[in-house]
């Protein structure tokens, strides 16, 4: 699975280096900065080698983030199974949902993915809001037990597994990306036509796809709902899709650390400045418009061209 | 006579595939050349980057206009147009939802050409079908249609992707006619399989290989004698 | 059920129906000429019902709201398409989504600025209501429809009389093939996308007085404009009207059975349309490129 030492190294500096600010930066903002970068991944993925465009993906944090809600609610207090409980929800209903509408074209996908997030917010605050305690949510926090000494309702604890959880999504990311499977969806983005031919199914490969990313945004969900021992609707609003978009293309689409740097900025800005709140339409609306005009790869990607020029440089200076 | 249309060392692309390599070609003033190659050899794509539709990633497009020479890359393919250069596509499309009579309108309009009597001359039937609609329009007829839009652009060069393919023997044998009859008032370049036909109208012939010339025969015994079976 | 309560929700919903397809025809226009998926209409459907208001409220005459929002709108289009649109054609669609969408939460938020979050009770110009059909019809609904019909007919005037519209209509089915004849298909695009501009602005500012005017409008738009342009087929004049309508009158009559089929049901008939039929119900293209 991991090739080489270098694949190993990256994404573990990475949390490495999350580890280590715990001391001088609150956990508070390095938690949220991971789970929102999972979350940022699932865009990131969807849009990057799925070559699908979702204004709806916090319906798929919020089926996350509600299966394990009412998991911890009604049926059992495993944390960690309400985890995999929101893990197998959102999958499950990434298929379903996946089978009807990866048909469809790209721009009949974006919408009907965010009309699905408004009938899903819709579901939960209206009509099953006996089950989901409507606009006011489930609070769960004290049915919430410790396994194997590990209490996910202590910071702490709760810091260093969503580290471990951060690690091996980057990990299974980066294999991913650079499987088979990778290039065919790299290959299917451009020119579906030729990657047919080659026998492979464009269809399954973006569903597969699809699943994937809707199981980050999933993970992501379940999470935040350990997090806070609450789920609420406004977790899931359709609303929230832009602010997805931009940080996604801010970081850079498709690339493994973009969601990261991502998350990170756009976390520190909302934190650092409360006026963004009030503006924050003005803002994202701006960053979408001038990021797609100017930079479109993002910050790790315009990073990743900048290490490539220079490559070539010394390639060039050392043949001379 | 001299030259009206050069290709230097271009190299075109679709992303990552490479699709033209280090193509040059020359194409004489009111010559008819005719471009042979297989299917995938490049040839389209040599048409579209002519007309602007496509970039090359290097080499030079240069157009040969009153003694200036004019570099042709980055210019908008409308702009190619109404310069002279008219690009008639291999997929016979018409506008489907506009009569034959709107077709020619539209081609009409950049270049004020309203005698149409001339287009009427190479091809009569197009008179009688000018209220159908380009949908309802047989594969001969479309391609009449598309010549003729060409032809009212006050065209100086022609560039025809595979005009005869996939009609029928006597359309074809009328289409010969009309193109024998036009190729010497302006430079022709014609994409073509059709072996009879290339022996019948080329001045000039190039082959086409994996995108890249590896044939180019400039007299017209050599034309009629050669076999182009190998480069098809 | 009760007959006149259906027959008042039959002909609401057709006025609903018109204000959509003002909205909706730019989006399928846009999309036909350039395959360029135009969102930021909304945000000229919101700036409509917002200028439109301002200059009602200081100078007392509709019509001159009317007149002031189509010309500011043309210009803020025409603006917007020269400094933003032409940089971004080139790239994928989902990029020009991206683009229009993030243009759309910009001016939200430029409206949040200027006018406020409060929601505006805006009141109707003309005032009234007549028996039709056993129903009492405003007459300001009535108005809409007519307006709706005139600029319909004056679209399908455009599109099919006048040769800009032709050559419009030509580079919905290939805009290479118009540029090919020496036309320049950019300058097509700017003219239908200013027209867009306008006649979503319009759709704004006629409906401003039947619903509140705030700045969320223009998302709560997006997705029933969508809809009713992918509905009818994107490109298609006639078939953006039909569907419009179908939109209009199942949401309204919806809504008198069952609350929530403002959402559910526009969604519905969306997904079994586009199964049986991809291309929408007049439109002849798979969305492509």
């Amino acid at each position: 699975m991991i090739k080489t030492f270098k694949e190993f190294v990256q994404p573990l500096s990475v949390v490495v280096i999350i580890l280590v600010a715990k001391f001088f930066i609150p956990s508070a903002f390095l938690i949220e900065v991971m789970i929102f970068s999972i979350f940022i991944m699932s865009c990131s993925f969807l849009l990057g080698y799925g070559g699908l465009l979702s204004f709806g993906q916090p319906l798929y944090l919020g089926v996350g983030a509600y299966a394990t809600a009412c998991y911890l609610f009604y049926f059992g207090q495993n944390p960690f199974i309400g985890l995999l409980a929101g893990i197998i929800a959102g999958s499950i209903f990434a298929l379903g949902i996946g089978v009807i509408i990866i048909k469809l074209r790209s721009s009949y996908f974006v919408l009907a993915n965010a009309a699905l997030n408004v009938i899903g917010v819709f579901l939960v605050y209206d009509l099953f809001s006996n089950i989901t305690g409507g606009m006011d949510g489930m609070w769960f926090l004290t049915r919430m037990n410790p396994v194997l000494g590990i209490d996910l309702t202590n910071t702490n604890h709760f810091f260093i597994f969503s580290a471990i959880v951060m690690l091996f999504i980057l990990l299974l990311t980066q294999h991913i990306m650079k499987s088979m499977f990778g290039t065919i969806c790299l290959a299917a983005k451009t020119n579906e036509e030729k990657v047919r031919f080659l026998g492979y199914s464009v269809f399954k490969t973006k569903l597969l796809s699809f699943i994937y990313s809707c199981m980050l945004a999933s993970l992501s969900g379940s999470l935040y709902a350990i997090y806070f021992g609450f789920v609420c609707p406004s977790m899931m609003e359709q609303e929230k899709a832009g602010e997805v978009v931009a940080t996604t293309i801010l970081g850079g689409v498709g690339t493994l650390f973009g969601p990261i740097v991502g998350a990170v900025i756009i976390v520190a800005a909302k934190d650092l400045t409360s006026s963004i709140i009030q503006h924050w339409e003005v803002l994202v609306g701006g960053l979408l418009v001038i990021i797609v005009l100017k930079a479109d790869k993002g910050v790790v990607g315009l990073f990743n061209d900048y290490i490539e020029k220079r490559k070539v440089i010394l390639k060039k200076s050392s043949t001379k | 006579m001299g030259k009206i249309l050069e290709l230097k060392n271009v190299n075109g692309a679709y992303d990552e595939a490479r699709v033209l390599f280090d193509v040059s070609l020359c194409f004489e003033s009111n010559k008819t050349s005719i471009i042979v190659g297989k299917n995938g050899a490049g040839k389209t794509t040599l048409f579209r980057i002519i007309a602007g539709f496509m970039k090359p990633t290097s080499g030079s497009v240069n157009f040969f206009n009153n003694k200036k020479s004019q570099n042709l890359i980055g210019v908008p393919p409308h702009e190619i147009a109404n310069l002279g250069i008219r690009y008639v596509a291999q997929d016979k499309a018409v506008f489907s939802d506009l009569t034959v009579k709107e077709n020619l309108e539209l081609a009409a309009y950049p270049t004020k050409e309203y005698n149409w009597d001339f287009i009427f001359e190479y091809f009569p039937k197009l008179k009688v079908l000018l209220n159908k609609k380009g949908g309802y329009l047989s594969g001969g007829e479309r391609q009449m249609l598309m010549i003729g839009r060409a032809l009212l652009g006050k065209p100086r060069v022609l560039l025809l992707d595979e005009p005869m393919e996939g009609l029928a023997p006597g359309i074809v044998e009328g289409l010969i006619e009309v193109i024998s009859k036009i190729k010497e008032k302006l430079t022709l370049v014609i994409v073509e399989q059709n072996i009879p036909v290339i022996s019948l109208l080329a001045d000039r012939v190039f082959a086409i290989k994996e995108g890249k010339i590896v044939a180019e025969i400039n007299n017209e015994d050599d034309i009629k004698k050669a076999t182009f079976e190998s480069y098809l | 059920m009760d007959v006149n309560l259906l027959g008042a929700a039959a002909l609401f919903g057709f006025s609903d129906g018109c204000i959509f397809f003002l909205v909706a025809i730019g989006l399928s226009l846009c999309y036909g000429v350039m395959r360029f998926i135009s969102l930021d209409q909304c945000a000229y459907y919101l700036l409509g019902a917002y200028i439109t208001y301002s200059v009602t409220s200081i100078t007392g005459n509709f019509w001159l709201g009317l007149l002031v929002t189509a010309i500011l709108v043309a210009l803020i289009g025409l603006g917007v398409e020269k400094v933003i649109y032409k940089n971004v054609y080139a790239k994928p669609m989902t990029y020009t989504m991206i683009v229009s969408f993030g243009l759309l939460l910009f001016v939200i938020g430029i409206v949040k600025y200027i006018w406020g979050v409060t929601p505006i009770p805006v009141g109707q110009p003309i005032s009234g209501r007549f028996p039709l059909f056993g129903v009492m019809f405003p007459y300001y609904r009535l108005f809409i429809v007519i307006v709706t019909f005139v600029i319909y007919l004056l679209l399908h005037y455009f599109l099919n009389k006048t040769i800009v519209g032709k050559a419009i209509r030509a580079s919905i089915e290939d805009i290479e093939k118009v540029e090919a004849l020496g036309i320049n298909g950019y300058k097509l695009f700017r003219i239908t996308f200013v027209i867009a501009c306008v006649l979503s602005s319009l759709g704004g500012a006629f409906h401003g007085p039947l619903v509140m005017v705030e700045p969320y409008m223009g998302i709560r738009i997006l997705l029933y404009m969508f809809i009713t342009a992918v509905l009818g087929g994107l490109g298609s004049l006639k078939g953006t009207m039909v569907a419009a309508i179908i939109i209009g009158e199942t949401m309204s009559i919806g809504s008198i059975v069952w609350a929530p089929s403002t959402i559910i049901v526009p969604f519905l008939v969306f997904v079994i349309v586009l199964l049986i039929k991809p291309t929408g119900l007049f439109g002849s293209k798979l969305l492509k490129r």
